[in-house]
């Protein structure tokens, strides 16, 4: 406690310092003018540059699912038909993410919002034919291992049993 | 794929019990029948009975808690009594018993009941009751019209004396052979033959009696004596030469009977009113009379040669000095039970201060009184109820609601006009259980702290094995009748041919009541050629504020009555006479008071109902049907009941093909009450073949005797249409049929594999339902019904066969079948099953739970429910629905009884049996207060590591 009763704050005062001396203490023939300029070129050049990268950027997250299709097959061929804990986690987290994903487009895109980008609609649109896709994969994988309640005997326990028009009398026939 | 089938078979089996199971659910308790020949054997210090029953068995009963020490069951005579009752003589040290109705003889050890040897004397039974008698070395056996002596040692044929054709014989040992007295009821003759001791004849005589019947002689000592209306003869069969005649002599009232006395030269007659004791002697002369009425009578000679008679009258019983004309017990009550029935025999035991008797009762109850003769009081020592081994029916019904569940009844019971009135009552009727709920947890918490008192070391195991046992104890006996949480605790009701009827607790067999109707009743005599007294439930105990009902039917003197009971109480509720009923059931819908009316069918097709239905009950009536087989020209007719006018209106008729040589072997329907869970069976492909499940279906079985064969024949009894034929050839019985969901299961003797044979049945309606939410029998079928069908080998004999029942019916079925070496057998229906495949392919290995097809029945002794409890002559298994849905309560009856929970599914609703609730509880609660403590202590140590 003793010691912190006064201190100096370096980063401040060194800010300040830069900022006051800058012009006076450049060297000669520097042109701040020149620099600007080349500055200028060089800032439209990468900003064309920036569109370009945004634009494949915004292209590359609207593929990805649609790209992991494949290496997704390959994984659940893998996976094989058993149901056990290790398949079950992996198809359960194939169908979860894309999922989540699905609810999070806009936040997913969000980043990637410039007016250089222009619309992001499409790429909305793909990423999500992606997803879907992911999803259909899921669920067919769901289907294969016999755990989608879609056969008619996966509902036959809640077929009610049949009510009785006719009533026999069943009882023992004496001589 | 043998392994497959192990692996199949471990999983079925795995509902085995456990060593310390045993005992738990179940019980047994052996009998011996109904006595007809009762000895003393007071050698050594362990004063025993020795009985022989009308059920072939041969026993030794304790004298003193009348247990059984030994037993010997022989062949099984069924439901029906045999033509002769079991007759045995026993020296010091050996029994000679001849069963089977003179067919076999057997020696048995007096103390132990071990083998000595045995000897057939005939494939058919004798015309006449076989005799037999005993010397110190010799047994002989008068049967088929012969003699025999066997040795006593080893059962070996000594000799053999063809005798005159007789219908009632008799022999005594003398010293120089045996004298053997015989009588013809159609010549009126006696004839006597003497016999040496190596078989020699050394007299033969034949004399003519006025009119000899044999069922009017009795044989004592060395006399025969009989009667025919007011006149006695007699005849010493051992007085030689021209000394041997019959003497009659003329009594002032007519005879009714007379019987044999132990000592010699006297015999006991009954008249009209009296029992007299003539001394054959003296010329008849009348020794003795009884002052009261008798209903048995009995003799006893004590050691000084004294001689005693006793009698039974209702409760009471006297007993007279004969020399001293003295009264030594007159008219002592023995037991408080008013409603006896009459006493069919009394055996004596003597005694000198304290006499011991045997009353055995027409209803084959066995009691032994002892009665102390200077007090002038009897006391009932124990009792056999040696009736239930005749079981005619048996139904298991739930016990009453208990108190708390009716007051749960009553708490909704309230209408609900006024919301204050209801609520203020839910709120007292709550405060009331809870004040219930108090004092019942007091009184165990009392009860434990009792306990803990009790005990000397303070160990654990010893406190864990306290609590244990007091939560054990307020688990079972001394309890009201009332209803467990899990519906498990029942009231066996079963009526008895020999004319009771009784009520016993599920959980240990105890007699709840007993209710004597008359030794002379009969039962109906089914088409199957079964007898039964049906018992038919009119109302359960479901109903808090109506009493069950069930009602009781017996013939007597051809007449059926109705007896209508309260059946926790066994009292009387109501009575009606029947005529010629041919069928008496339920109507299956319930009037007002939810009470099933019994309706009665008579000969003439007419119909009466008890109690007269309401015009209402009337209009809101659904359709019922009944159908008809005639076992005399083989004709199935099929009626409608038209309840307005109580007439039967003939809807269908057809013959029964092959009637001319077949006979009925069984009539199977459903009852009303039989749920089916699951509407279908899924394939291997996973696609639904649907069950055929048709309340309406009877399945009757023909068995054809010239060319052996069994027909199975499945009609719709609404409309009379045969759904499926199916035919056995090379088929004999036994036959056993068991009709349940959708499908048949027979067992019977197949000629061609000499062996027992399991058949199964299945009837589906395809992979569409075509019955979804009604089932009309009128309705056409759309598609022709799809039937499976297979048989499988089943290496033991069947003596009875029976499904299991549970409440929803999801559980698995199991077919339960009684073997005759005394196992109950169960056969899981997953084995039991058309569809199992022949091959598995890898579709089904995936899907799991096909067994191969395989054609026998493994048969685990795991899955023997009566592990080695054998139960012998079962005559039928009672299955019933409890609470719980994986359990079934099977109750067997036949010589014994025995009672178990089956689970052919497992025990998946229950917690395991031995999992520990107290050992639980008290670990979470030491780890609460663990934890509790070690906080406090924890932050303790804290706050004083800040200080220092």
């Amino acid at each position: 406690m003793s010691l912190s009763q006064w201190r100096i704050d370096s980063s401040h005062a060194s800010r300040a310092a830069r900022t006051a001396d800058s012009a006076a203490y450049s060297p000669p023939g520097f042109s701040n003018v020149g620099q600007t300029v080349q500055h200028h070129v060089e800032a439209e050049q990468s900003s064309d540059q920036q569109e370009h990268l945004m634009k494949k950027r915004a292209w590359d997250v609207a593929m990805g699912p649609g790209k992991s299709l494949p290496m997704n097959m390959f994984m659940m061929y893998m996976a094989g038909r058993s149901i056990s804990i290790f398949p079950i986690m992996m198809v359960a987290m194939m169908l979860w993410r894309p999922l989540k994903a699905l609810f999070s487009v806009n936040s997913t895109f969000k980043p990637l919002e410039h007016e250089s980008t222009g619309s992001l609609l499409p790429h909305k649109l793909v990423f999500l034919l992606g997803n879907c896709g992911v999803v259909a994969l899921a669920i067919y994988k769901i289907h294969t291992m016999g755990l989608l309640p879609n056969y008619d005997s996966d509902w036959l326990e809640f077929v009610p049993e049949a009510r009785r028009i006719q009533y026999t009398l069943v009882g023992d026939l004496f001589v | 794929m043998k392994i497959h089938l192990l692996l199949a078979g471990l999983a079925i089996g795995a509902s085995a019990l456990y060593e310390d199971q045993v005992g738990k659910f179940d019980w047994r308790q052996q009998y011996v029948g109904c006595p007809t020949q009762v000895q003393i054997d007071r050698r050594g210090k362990l004063d025993r009975y020795i009985v022989s029953t009308a059920e072939n068995v041969v026993a030794s009963l304790s004298m003193n808690t009348g247990d059984i020490v030994w037993r010997k069951v022989q062949e099984d005579v069924g439901n029906k009594e045999p033509k002769h009752p079991l007759v045995f003589s026993g020296q010091k040290n050996v029994i000679c018993s001849v069963s089977e109705s003179g067919k076999m003889v057997r020696l048995w050890a007096k103390r132990d009941g071990g083998f000595v040897g045995q000897q057939l004397l005939g494939t058919v039974e004798s015309s006449h009751a076989p005799f037999v008698t005993t010397t110190a070395d010799t047994c002989l056996v008068l049967s088929h019209n012969r003699a025999i002596a066997l040795s006593l040692k080893d059962a070996s044929k000594l000799w053999e004396v063809e005798l005159r054709k007789s219908d009632w014989v008799a022999a005594r040992a003398f010293d120089g052979g045996f004298a053997i007295v015989g009588g013809l009821k159609e010549n009126n003759e006696v004839h006597v033959k003497w016999v040496d001791t190596k078989g020699m004849q050394t007299l033969n005589k034949i004399l003519d009696v006025n009119a000899f019947n044999p069922q009017k002689v009795a044989f004592t000592g060395s006399h025969l004596v009989g009667f025919w209306d007011s006149t006695v003869y007699a005849l010493n069969i051992l007085s030689d030469g021209p000394d041997m005649k019959i003497e009659a002599k003329g009594v002032a009232e007519t005879v009714f009977e007379t019987f044999a006395l132990t000592s010699e030269n006297f015999v006991a007659i009954r008249t009209k009113s009296r029992v007299h004791v003539l001394d054959v002697i003296k010329g008849f002369s009348k020794v003795f009379s009884l002052p009261s009425e008798a209903e048995a009578v009995s003799e006893y000679v004590n050691k000084e040669g004294k001689r005693f008679l006793a009698s039974v009258h209702g409760n009471r019983l006297s007993l007279y000095q004969v020399d001293g004309d003295k009264e030594l017990l007159k008219d002592v009550v023995f037991d408080s039970e008013l409603k006896r029935a009459p006493a069919k025999q009394l055996i004596i035991g003597g005694g000198d201060k304290e006499w011991e008797f045997l009353v055995i009762g027409a209803d084959c109850r066995t009691d032994h009184v002892v009665a102390d003769i200077t007090v002038k009081k009897a006391a009932l020592e124990w009792t056999r109820e040696e009736g239930l081994t005749r079981i005619g029916s048996v139904e298991l019904l739930d016990l009453p609601l208990s108190e708390s569940q009716a007051a749960i009844e009553t708490e909704f019971a309230v209408d609900e006009k006024n919301i204050l009135a209801s609520f203020a009552h839910r709120i007292f009727s709550q405060l009331d259980q809870f004040k219930k709920l108090i004092a019942r947890s007091a009184d165990t918490a009392l009860e434990l702290a009792l306990n803990m008192k009790q005990m000397k070391s303070g160990s654990f195991s010893d406190l864990l094995n306290s609590v244990r046992q007091s939560a054990r104890k307020s688990h079972s006996g001394g309890q009201p009748l009332e209803r467990d949480v899990f519906n498990l605790r029942k009231l066996i009701v079963a009526t008895s041919l020999g004319g009771s009827i009784y009520a016993l607790d599920n959980q240990d067999g105890t007699v709840v009541w007993r209710r004597y109707i008359g030794a002379d009743i009969q039962g109906f005599e089914t088409i199957e050629g079964k007898t039964k007294i049906p018992i038919l439930v009119q109302r359960t105990t479901a109903f808090y504020n109506f009493d069950a009902q069930i009602v009781v039917a017996y013939k007597r003197n051809g007449i059926g009555h109705l007896l209508f009971l309260n059946p926790v109480n066994g009292k009387e509720v109501d009575h009606q006479t029947v005529d010629n009923a041919r069928r008496i059931d339920l109507l299956p819908f319930v009037d007002g008071d939810h009470l099933h009316h019994v309706i009665t069918v008579d000969r003439t097709n007419q119909v009466s109902i008890y109690p007269k239905l309401s015009a209402d009950a009337i209009e809101k009536a659904p359709p019922v049907h009944l159908f008809d087989v005639n076992s005399v020209n083989g004709k199935v007719t099929g009626y409608r009941l038209d309840l307005t006018t109580n007439r039967l209106t003939e809807t269908w008729a057809h013959q029964l093909p092959h009637w001319e040589d077949s006979t009925v072997v069984a009539i199977a329907g459903k009852p009303a009450s039989e749920r089916t869970h699951s509407q279908g069976r899924v394939l291997a492909d996973r696609s639904v073949l649907y069950k055929y499940v048709n309340p309406n279906l009877i399945a009757v079985g023909l068995l054809a005797k010239s060319a052996p064969q069994l027909n199975i024949h499945l009609f719709d009894s609404v409309t009379g249409q045969i759904v499926h034929s199916a035919r056995l050839p090379k088929v004999t019985a036994p036959v056993y049929m068991v009709h349940c969901e959708n499908w048949v299961a027979y067992a019977y003797w197949t000629e061609k594999g000499r062996r027992t044979e399991i058949g199964i049945l299945e009837l589906f309606e395809g992979d569409e339902q075509q019955h979804v939410e009604t089932f009309d029998s009128e309705e056409p079928l759309k598609r022709p019904l799809h039937v499976e069908q297979a048989s499988f080998i089943f290496s033991q004999g069947i003596s009875s066969m029976a499904v299991t029942e549970t409440e929803q019916g999801a559980s698995n079925r199991a077919i339960l079948v009684s073997l005759p070496f005394g196992n109950i057998f169960e056969v899981n229906r997953r084995i039991l099953d058309p569809l199992r495949p022949m091959e598995l392919t890898p579709e089904m290995r995936e899907e799991g739970g096909f067994i191969p097809y395989m054609p026998e029945i493994p048969i685990a002794t795991e899955e023997m429910l009566n592990y080695n409890q054998t139960v012998h002559h079962v005559n039928g298994i009672k299955t019933a629905p409890s609470g719980l849905e994986s359990t079934s309560l099977v109750f067997v009856y036949g010589l014994d009884l025995f009672y178990t929970r089956a689970t052919p599914s497992g025990n998946f609703d229950v917690l395991k049996d031995d999992f520990d609730h107290i050992l639980i509880c008290i670990v979470l609660a030491a780890l609460f207060i663990g934890s509790y403590v070690c906080r406090k202590l924890a932050r303790n140590k804290a706050l004083q590591q800040q200080w220092a």
